[in-house]
């Protein structure tokens, strides 16, 4: 009797050595991931250094009144499809200069994804004046080189821009989940800028998100303390993130907190749309856009 | 202000008169690459109220990096007459960070349960199975389970405030705690843990934190322990990274 319940505990633990094995191997599926790029992926440090060091060239100043986008996770690459061609329609009805996106523009971060978002960038730009800002996200760091697609298609991943004097967008790399040294001392740098008025940050991972706590958001405590502190410090209008696959909105201590929504079709969670802002003078609004 | 903590704190030492009191004092180190890097001072203190109730305190307070107080906590715990391996703890924790002028209080909740191995101690590595059985290494022998309501406090004026239970950002979080004793030999005894909870840390769910504590008996009543953790950042990401680390080093006394 005692054999044959020693022999099942042993067959139990053999039985759970595979089911974790193939559990791994379902996750990784999934996701769609290279597993050497779970530990060899570039780190955060090394992609922020390479960025800050990355000359770009800003495009022209924008009047006093423009409108601009910012929506998230388009997942190139997604079997789904994505509905930039929709964004583009609305962009051109509604008169947008710009439009930002958060990351996670790749669905593998495979070079064919990259080439053929990096095309269809293009001609939005090419024929419709809709010129682009990104910065990555998770996804689009799943494979070999992934890293170098991105910057040979759209370059640094963490950037301040100022499309007007009054405006400045701060893009933040956060493609594994945190920010590390350099990039929490460079955003502090940029923030005490005291020119421009308005600053938002536009980043892939969100602080907080007025749901339900879940795995989508910035890891640590002190990371998310340390950030949301810095946002108020020096008074920023909005945090802008996404991979979490919907729109949510909330404001802590006067900072917007907006998880704009996804681009990917199958993905969404919500209502398919983006985020608009408009900048007037010294004000900017914002609304919900659904396609 | 410091008059109501201090009031607080003669309630509270109140019933503890003519118990014994268990305190210990450590002395550890807070770094996560970018974001912190603090040295802590702790002081616990453990009672029994009574039979079947416990409390324990925790007072921890930073120096290098936000200078001051950096947490408290206080912790109940009832164990119940026929159910010996299970108890409930309840509790309440205060964190802050003085630099960032940010603070966190939380209300946490949690069961433990402490399996039946005591027929099963390894003698040498935990890795050996015991008799036939599983290996003692899959034998968790604390399980502790719970849920917590974190309230981050961001107001520069409020954050020092441990009362504030609502308004702004507050979550549910889940805890868990899994302890596994590697091994123990004569008076020296070594355990892994995977938890997000300790007295005076909550961690996110993105986080999967893992440590290591060894506890070495001076004397029968006297115990010097080392520990550290971490956490594996990224769990949404697949892309992961261990940007932080928690050690510490201290003495307790009394059993």
């Amino acid at each position: 009797m005692e054999d044959s319940k020693n022999i099942n505990r042993k067959r139990s633990v053999f039985c759970l050595l595979p089911s974790i094995i193939a559990l791994g191997v379902l996750v990784f599926n999934s996701c769609e991931l290279e597993p050497l790029q779970v530990l060899l992926h570039p780190d955060v440090e090394t992609r922020v250094k390479e960025s800050l060091n990355y000359i770009h060239l800003e495009p022209p100043l924008l009047g006093d009144t423009f409108k601009f986008a910012v929506f998230s996770d388009i997942h190139i690459g997604n079997k789904s499809g994505c509905y930039l061609t929709e964004f583009t329609r609305s962009a051109e009805s509604l008169e947008i200069d710009f439009f930002c996106v958060t990351g996670d523009l790749t669905h593998h971060g495979s070079k064919e994804e990259y080439d053929s978002l990096a095309s269809a960038l293009q001609s939005m730009a090419v024929f419709y004046g809709l010129f682009n800002y990104v910065t990555l996200g998770n996804h689009d760091l799943y494979s070999d080189g992934s890293w170098e697609n991105f910057k040979e298609h759209f370059g640094p991943s963490c950037a301040s821009r100022t499309p007007h004097p009054r405006l400045k967008l701060i893009f933040l790399d956060t493609g594994e989940g945190r920010l590390g040294a350099t990039q929490f001392q460079w955003l502090e740098k940029e923030l005490s800028d005291t020119m421009p008025i308005l600053k938002i940050v536009l980043t892939h991972f969100p602080l907080y998100d007025d749901k339900t706590p879940s795995i989508f958001r910035l890891a640590s405590t002190a990371e998310r303390t340390k950030l949301q502190s810095l946002l108020q410090k020096y008074k920023v209008y909005a945090i802008c993130s996404g991979h979490i696959h919907g729109f949510r909105h909330t404001e802590i201590n006067g900072v917007h907190h907006f998880i704009v929504g996804t681009m990917s079709k199958d993905l969404d969670f919500g209502k398919p749309g983006y985020l608009l802002f408009e900048f007037q003078s010294d004000s900017i609004s914002y609304r919900f856009i659904s396609f | 202000m410091s008059k109501h903590i201090g009031c607080c704190l003669i309630y509270l030492l109140l019933p503890l008169y003519g118990t014994t009191l268990i305190p210990e004092v450590s002395l550890g180190y807070r770094g996560e690459r970018g974001v912190e890097a603090k040295g802590i001072l702790g002081i616990g203190l453990q009672t029994e109220l009574c039979r079947f109730l416990s409390l324990e305190g925790g007072f921890a307070g930073s120096f290098i990096q936000h200078n001051g107080v950096s947490g408290y906590a206080v912790k109940g715990k009832l164990s119940f007459p026929n159910l010996k391996r299970l108890s409930f703890n309840i509790g309440l924790a205060h964190n802050q960070w003085n630099d960032w002028q940010a603070g966190e209080n939380s209300i946490f909740s949690l069961f433990f349960f402490q399996p039946d191995i005591n027929s099963c101690k390894p003698k040498g590595s935990g890795f050996a199975t015991c008799q036939g059985r599983v290996p003692y290494i899959l034998q968790p022998d604390i399980i502790g389970l719970g849920v917590s309501w974190r309230q981050p406090v961001f107001d520069p004026s409020r954050f020092t405030q441990p009362w504030i239970y609502t308004g702004g950002p507050g979550e549910w979080n889940l805890l868990y705690l899994f302890q596994w004793q590697l091994f123990q030999i004569n008076n020296i005894k070594a355990t892994a843990e995977l938890s997000n909870y300790n007295l005076l840390e909550i961690k996110n769910p993105q986080q999967l934190p893992f440590g290591f504590r060894v506890r070495y008996w001076l004397s029968p009543s006297l115990e010097l322990f080392l520990g550290c953790r971490t956490a594996i950042n990224g769990l949404s990401t697949f892309l992961i990274s261990f940007p932080e680390l928690h050690g510490d080093i201290g003495v307790k006394y009394g059993r």
